[in-house]
């Protein structure tokens, strides 16, 4: 833990609290469907254009049903139209660089799904190398769209939330369609412009070039004069995807290494603002809570509560990156600066720390380290980070609409503490409201856990060759290895997408090993839970909320602006996660922890 | 309030219209003109870098990427960091080792059975061992053997040498987890983190300024040039901390490797 690191940290956080303001005030014109925007005098005709094609008045709202019939059917239109075109990947254009190699990866049913699916609920898990499997048209079409749709699709969600608590006995609270045509036209596609070319400008590629077979500079490994030693370069539109892959929290590397990889991520300044475009939005959306509900200290009050727990999981990863990992140091590798396995040089061990901690606050999941090789708390972090729900300014518009269930159930508590009836900004909260509230915590714990469970115990055929498809697809031995499951359930259900990636997620058929497609399944069944059976719980909640009576504040309501709520706040996200998952972590990264720092043996 | 009772509730076929409309017309935006719109624009204004920041060579011929590392195995050349992308630094298949802090690969290597063809015709035949995985002990010997680092090893690795002479590291690997008498290689000196360890990416083209300044003496008497000027090169192409601040330095070994070679 050096100065330079200190500095960063400060710089980041400064700037983090800079952009907030003004991106919060530009997101309340952008989610009022009468907002006046300075974009409008070119983006309102097509606006309009939009609304004409869809059929559809913008103004005419819908109640919190037919938002969430609106958003399922679109989710599932997408994810059909994604799994299509991956099926289809060798009929349609631009997939001729990647027939040619020789470690070309099949796109398989279960593999297309698994893809589909993580990519429809802004997860962005990749069972597959981006450099090998997918054309550039899989990218730009069935996988970039996506990062556009699902970040919209949370925005709107949060947007319809926010709103439901600020109105008076409302039966609406918005109109699907209106939400999700405005953030990409107002939001995501003008910030995402300019974005994507100062990524290139730092050396993010954006062409439709074949790839390139460069002849390597030291032929001394060359085994004839005639076949000289040579790199296969890959290229493609990755610039376009990246800037929406980051500002929308979905984490989906271009290529395998993600942004660990030169070309997605060049040079420190595009880690560093790559880094703040994962907070911009949910950071933004604390400000336009508080300027909707009309209690601005209120939004602060929530950015506070995030802010500390991520400052938190900061210093921990961080220290313990630091420390490095001493069964090296003792062989005599220098102990600074910290433990560089799965680490690249230009980014060192503090901002591979920050960028992994930051990553999984949000629901990104990009990495610009391998997170397996993290040191057991350096990687228990980012795990513990989405086991919490992805609240610490989270994923955009999923990490507030998961802060508000944990605002509702500590009120509760706070309630249940003080023998009143708990209000939240004016509404009280009943049974309905916290059953709905309890659900969508539940459903979390409910797929990671027992997806763990089964894989860990998984068996296979009785005959002694075949290995159980739990273990079979681990690149660990030992308390490792568990928390790569455990990673991989927590990833999915959550919607991250960073892994444990020594995790084989998509095992190919050998002559000893027949296809499996557990993990495929599973996991994207995982995705689809965390997404979806946590979305719909969450919009009951909104329509119940809007449909109450705002009570006026008065000297007996529960104060949402001051340093109590903030403790209260951080104590139950804390209590909720630690009661829910330390036994589980004790199993992998703690006992770990302390089989690294004695001299037992490896695994 | 709005007053919506009057008129029909749209039902799940309306939605289903509206969203494939939906995805098409927003796959037309976002896919289409978003995409070639940045082409157009970073063509127009970075052509160099929105193509891969190639390097070509004095007859055109493309041999690398500023940004791409590439394997150096030639003593003359400085040597990148251990990398886990494919069988090295193959951009096709990046990523890293993804080995946890307490593996047993990680740490000692792994070794494997290999075949051979059989001279006699028919199905191949057991050959001899070979390195499966080298793990961070081999490491340290390679980095100390090439780059004369003083080390003590514990027994002699006179015990591992092959009939030429040469310490085997298959022999090595193997004696790493000898449950009697594990062989342990001390090195005098400590040895950088980035040496020894696979990078995130397997592509990293970058190595910290100690691994470099520990190679440096190799390149020049490889190479008979004055140290102070492989120094003086080493230098030129490190990479600054961005801004002054962000992010560390780094040598970016692909472009001290050409400028050795100019």
């Amino acid at each position: 833990m050096n100065a330079s690191g200190w500095i960063q940290f400060l710089l980041f956080l400064g700037a983090l609290l800079a952009i907030t303001k003004p991106l919060g005030i530009y997101l309340v014109k952008v989610l009022d469907a009468n907002g006046k925007t300075f974009l409008d005098r070119i983006l309102k005709p097509v606006e309009r254009l939009c609304y004409r094609l869809f059929g559809m008045d913008p103004l005419k709202e819908q109640d919190w049903k037919q938002y969430a019939i609106a958003m399922l059917v679109f989710s599932l239109v997408t994810m059909l139209f994604t799994y299509g075109l991956l099926r289809l990947q060798d009929y349609l254009p631009f997939h001729q660089h990647i027939d040619n190699l020789s470690n070309k990866t099949e796109l398989t049913p279960a593999l297309s799904f698994n893809t589909a699916a993580s990519f429809t609920t802004n997860t962005n898990w990749q069972n597959y190398y981006g450099e090998n499997t997918m054309s550039y048209f899989s990218q730009m079409v069935a996988l970039a769209s996506h990062n556009f749709w699902s970040a919209a699709v949370g925005i709107a969600i949060a947007a319809a939330f926010v709103r439901a608590i600020a109105r008076d006995k409302a039966r609406t609270i918005g109109n699907f369609w209106t939400d999700l045509v405005r953030i990409h036209l107002y939001l995501l596609i003008p910030i995402c412009i300019v974005y994507a070319l100062f990524l290139v400008s730092q050396g993010i590629i954006q062409n439709f070039s074949p790839y390139t077979q460069v002849t390597a500079i030291d032929q001394s490994g060359a085994t004839s004069p005639g076949q000289p030693v040579t790199q296969i370069i890959p290229q493609g539109p990755v610039a376009s995807q990246i800037a929406i892959k980051m500002l929308g929290t979905n984490g989906g590397g271009y290529f395998n290494a993600n942004a660990a990889f030169p070309y997605e991520n060049p040079t420190p300044l595009s880690n560093f603002i790559q880094m703040l475009s994962i907070f911009a939005i949910p950071s933004a959306l604390t400000y336009y809570l508080g300027r909707v509900v009309r209690n601005q200290k209120h939004g602060w009050a929530v950015w506070a509560a995030m802010a500390i727990i991520f400052i938190a999981g900061v210093m921990v990863s961080w220290k313990s990156e630091s420390a490095g990992n001493p069964r090296l140091s003792e062989l005599g590798v220098a102990a600074a600066p910290g433990s560089m396995e799965g680490k690249e040089v230009r980014f060192g061990v503090f901002n591979s720390a920050l960028f992994a901690t930051v990553t999984t606050d949000a629901s990104c999941g990009a990495v610009n380290a391998m997170p397996d090789s993290f040191t057991p708390l350096g990687g228990m972090i980012p795990l513990l980070n989405i086991q919490l729900g992805e609240i610490i300014f989270g994923g955009v518009g999923a990490g507030l609409y998961g802060m508000l269930v944990f605002i509702i159930v500590a009120i509760f508590l706070a309630g249940l503490m003080v023998g009143r009836t708990p209000e939240y900004l004016g509404k009280k909260i009943e049974a309905y409201d916290m059953k709905t509230a309890s659900l969508a915590i539940l459903i979390l714990t409910f797929s990671i856990l027992c997806f763990t469970a089964w894989s860990s115990v998984s068996a296979g055929s009785a005959t002694a060759t075949t290995a159980t498809w739990g273990s079979a697809a681990l690149n660990n031995n030992g308390p490792h290895g568990f928390s790569e499951m455990l990673y991989a359930y927590s990833s999915c259900t959550g919607n991250n997408g960073s892994a444990f990636a020594g995790l084989t997620g998509n095992p190919l058929a050998s002559s000893a090993t027949p296809f499996d497609p557990h993990w495929n399944l599973t996991l994207g069944l995982a995705t689809l839970l965390g997404r979806f059976i946590m979305i719909i719980p969450i919009l009951a909640l909104a329509g119940s909320l809007a449909s109450k009576k705002l009570i006026p504040v008065s000297a007996g309501s529960f104060p949402v602006a001051n340093v109590t709520f903030v403790v209260l706040l951080v104590g139950t996200i804390l209590i909720v996660a630690a009661l829910t998952f330390f036994p589980a972590l004790s199993l992998g990264p703690i006992v770990e922890h302390f089989l690294m720092r004695g001299s037992g043996p490896l695994f | 309030m709005n007053q919506l009772s009057e008129q029909p509730e749209p039902t799940i076929l309306t939605h289903l219209r509206i969203s494939i409309v939906a995805t098409l017309v927003l796959a037309v935006i976002v896919c289409g003109l978003y995409p070639v719109v940045v082409w157009g624009l970073s063509q127009l204004l970075f052509h160099d870098r929105a193509n891969g920041s190639l390097i070509t060579d004095k007859d055109g011929k493309v041999i690398g990427s500023r940004l791409l590392g590439q394997n150096f195995s030639d003593a003359k050349y400085f040597h990148p960091r251990p990398s886990a992308a494919g069988s090295g630094y193959d951009a096709t298949a990046s990523g890293g080792s993804n080995l946890g802090p307490t593996s047993s690969k990680l740490i000692n290597g792994t070794t494997k059975p290999t075949t051979q063809p059989n001279p006699k015709g028919g199905d191949p035949v057991a050959g001899p061992d070979a390195v499966d995985f080298d793990g961070i002990k081999l490491r340290i010997l390679h980095y100390c053997v090439e780059n004369n680092i003083p080390f003590d090893a514990k027994p002699s690795l006179d015990k591992f040498r092959d009939a030429k002479g040469e310490v085997d590291d298959v022999k090595v690997v193997k004696a790493f987890v000898d449950d009697k008498e594990p062989l342990t290689i001390t090195p005098k000196l400590p040895i950088p983190a980035d040496a020894v360890t696979a990078s995130g990416s397997g592509l990293d083209p970058h190595i910290s300024l100690a691994n470099a300044d520990l190679q440096a003496k190799r390149i020049a008497d490889v190479r008979k040039l004055d140290i102070a000027l492989v120094r003086k090169l080493i230098e030129q192409n490190t990479d600054h901390a961005s801004l002054g601040l962000l992010g560390e330095p780094g040598v970016n070994v692909v472009m001290l490797n050409l400028a050795l070679d100019k």
